[in-house]
């Protein structure tokens, strides 16, 4: 990645947001038209969301990765060129002590038996951004929001079949809560002709060997 | 669709009764060299195997995990061998314009769904509190696969119907493999978290008004300040006013113990009924007291589910007024032993049955000025069904020794003799008691029940004839407010007595 500036790039996102620090970075990779993200310092399965997952129960975390035109700056909203929103439901085995993620989109994927890094690896890798709006050329940043949700906002996400995008995107375009668990880590600038490529299919390439877990239908 | 081919090789009798084994399993649209070394070979394994409808989509699957953005039909048709299948499955790559695959529906996804609920435990609060319904619901719960959204739903109903401030689930490993046991931890409003149940707010026709308002400050770390202040002629033999402070720690080393005290401080007034009793009176009932402090610390054991017991001390100090002004102890040790059970009968019967024991015992060596033994029992049954309950009370006390006026029984306030006047039935209360009460109640409208009752009781000293005397009335119920019309038995004028309150006393929602 010869003009790859990685370069990481704070920004506010709310209360409770746990920023990124000088060692997090996002790993990128560029599959047929989807662009891959990987973020190996980036722990969300910890505190009060894994203390819940350890008492049984699942928790649901919402992803945003978006490509922007401009470096995140404080204060300013940068143009969103392209968007991906995915929501995961970790839950933890009692038994077999390992974790098990559910993809709640309208691409059915779960893996089970995962270690804590590995769930948290298995998510990002199905966060895919399309690229259509991104010029080989174009300079972009990558904008990576992760937030743990409460119980009490999965309702109106699941009103209907399948995930309520629109809905995820909204709720995105809110600050957490106060307290609420959430992760962000932004880095840039790319560009795709910049991108290491990998054949595809994309999920395996150069990722699934992390996860170290068995994957299953639900 | 899968289900349909499978359906269809069975409904034509092409499989016979046996299960068919795999003959081979294709796969189309794809290279198998896309797939991992270990899915291949699971894929090695299933050849040859019995068909199972679980294992081919849990291979479906993996198999779209592993292709990113593929998803994976699956057929299953009738093999070149008698009682043998052979599956196919068609890769289709996402940039085909293939139809969009069916979005999900909402499905538990808790990787514990596939254990069995062994038991339910509700912990910060009493079960028998839970309606029937939702007790049932829980019992149900159990022998059945764990599922947050029911385990969800359960801890919103108890939350609701036990008015609490917080409800959180816990699952924990079983006794046995594969098994999950559900803790509910119940964080209760304030006044249901302290031991001591004391607010109450009662108009009583001959008694007037009567309120006591205590409630508590979280302290965190399951600890708590009490504070109330009372102005109260319904309890006791006095009107007695003042404030009181208290602290509980509601764990001491476990759920089951509790470990609080209470200080309070009151100022008295007397009924003309009771100072001229005074004059009469040839017994030996001690005077009047101005002021009342006592200190009361208790320790609370949950022996066992249905059975509390409580030990403690009572430190009271009396300012009495005649012949002159003069401080008084009275000191006891004190302790209680209670039950609590409930049960269910057939159908949506229900029955509930309660018992106390309480003895107050002053002795010099607790450096008291009253050396005397207060015993109380408490028995009550109740029986019913959603829209109808009886009710059958009974309490009776003896007192041995010399006790302050505070200690003695009293009958005829708003829940003992009603109908009956506590002075006119005996000014200087009684060092025996016995009281009795059968309740018959009829829901009308909701939560709320249309009451009718019938009160028999004596209070009387050593040595003196009991006189029993009898009250009914008739009133309502609803929550922890009641209210009732009572009407004494007797021969000659019958003033009714009208009462009214909100309780929220030990035992008033029984």
């Amino acid at each position: 990645m010869p003009l790859r500036r990685r370069d990481l790039l704070l920004a506010g996102l709310g209360a409770g947001a746990r920023r990124g620090h000088g060692a997090e970075s996002l790993r990128v990779r560029l599959s047929g038209d989807r662009i891959l993200v990987a973020a190996p310092q980036l722990r969300f399965l910890l505190g009060r969301p894994l203390e819940r997952l350890h008492n049984g129960a699942s928790v649901w975390f919402d992803f945003q990765l978006s490509a922007v035109a401009e470096r995140p700056a404080a204060g300013v909203t940068p143009r969103v060129l392209e968007r991906a929103v995915e929501r995961f439901a970790v839950s933890y085995d009692l038994w077999e002590e390992k974790f098990s993620v559910s993809q709640l989109s309208r691409t059915a994927r779960a893996a089970s038996h995962l270690t804590s890094a590995a769930a948290e690896t298995w998510c990002l890798e199905h966060v895919p951004l399309a690229t259509g709006a991104l010029g080989p050329a174009r300079q972009f940043w990558l904008r990576l929001e992760v937030r743990a949700e409460e119980a009490r906002d999965r309702a109106p996400l699941l009103s209907e079949p399948g995930i309520n995008l629109s809905r995820l995107i909204e709720l995105f375009s809110r600050p957490g809560r106060t307290g609420q668990p959430s992760w962000l880590v932004e880095d840039g600038p790319f560009r795709l002709a910049d991108l290491k490529a990998v054949g595809r299919p994309s999920a395996r390439a150069g990722f699934s060997p992390a996860s170290g877990g068995r994957l299953q239908s639900y | 669709m899968r289900v349909f081919y499978l359906s269809s090789l069975l409904c034509a009798g092409l499989l016979g009764a046996t299960t068919p084994k795999v003959q081979s399993i294709s796969l189309t649209g794809a290279q198998n060299y896309y797939l991992s070394q270990e899915l291949l070979q699971r894929i090695q394994r299933l050849i040859g195997a019995d068909l199972r409808q679980p294992a081919v989509d849990e291979l479906v699957q993996e198999i779209r995990n592993e292709l990113g953005e593929s998803s994976v039909s699956q057929k299953v048709i009738p093999g070149d061998q008698p009682e043998h299948v052979k599956v196919v499955l068609q890769v289709v790559p996402a940039s085909d314009p293939a139809p969009e695959p069916p979005a999900l529906e909402p499905v538990d996804v808790n990787v514990n769904s596939r254990y069995v609920v062994e038991g339910i435990d509700i912990r910060g609060a009493e079960e028998r509190k839970l309606s029937d319904d939702l007790a049932e619901e829980i019992q149900e719960r159990i022998g059945q696969r764990f599922s947050q959204d029911a385990i969800d739903d359960l801890a919103r109903r108890i939350r609701k119907e036990l008015r609490a401030r917080t409800v959180a689930s816990k699952v924990v490993r079983g006794t046995q493999p594969e098994r999950v046991r559900v803790v509910f931890e119940v964080g209760m409003q304030r006044e249901e978290e302290t031991g001591y149940h004391l607010s109450k707010f009662v108009y009583h026709s001959k008694q007037a008004w009567s309120a006591k308002a205590y409630g508590d400050i979280d302290l965190g770390d399951n600890a708590a300040l009490l504070v109330g202040i009372a102005s109260d002629a319904d309890d006791l033999l006095e009107r007695y006013a003042g404030i009181g402070a208290g602290f509980e720690a509601r764990k001491i080393g476990s759920d089951r113990v509790r470990l609080g005290f209470l200080f309070e401080s009151y100022h008295q007034q007397w009924n003309r009924a009771t100072l001229e009793a005074l004059d009469t009176s040839s017994s030996d009932v001690p005077g009047i007291y101005r002021t009342r402090k006592s200190f009361q610390p208790v320790l609370t054991v949950l022996l066992a589910r249905p059975l509390k017991l409580t030990v403690g001390a009572a430190f009271h100090q009396i300012q009495m007024q005649y012949p002159t002004i003069r401080n008084l102890a009275a000191n006891a040790a004190t302790a209680a032993l209670r039950y609590q059970q409930r049960f269910r009968g057939a159908g949506k019967e229900k029955q509930e049955v309660r018992a106390s024991y309480e003895v107050r015992a002053a002795a010099r060596t607790l450096d008291s000025d009253f050396v005397y033994a207060r015993h109380q029992w408490t028995a009550a049954y109740k029986i019913g069904g959603p829209n109808q309950e009886v009710v059958a009370s009974f309490s009776g006390g003896r007192l041995s020794g010399q006790a302050p006026l505070f200690e003695r029984y009293s009958l005829g306030n708003s829940t003992t003799l009603r109908g009956w006047n506590k002075f006119e039935v005996a000014p200087l209360g009684g060092d025996r008691a016995a009281h009795n009460t059968l309740e018959y109640r009829h829901r009308v409208d909701g939560g709320t029940q249309l009451v009718a009752f019938y009160d028999v009781g004596a209070v009387w000293n050593r040595g003196s004839p009991a006189e029993a005397r009898h009250a009914v009335g008739f009133g309502l119920r609803t929550w922890r407010f009641q209210t009732a019309l009572a009407f004494p038995v007797r021969s000659g004028r019958m003033e009714p007595m009208f009462m009214a309150g909100v309780y929220f006393t030990e035992g008033a929602e029984f």
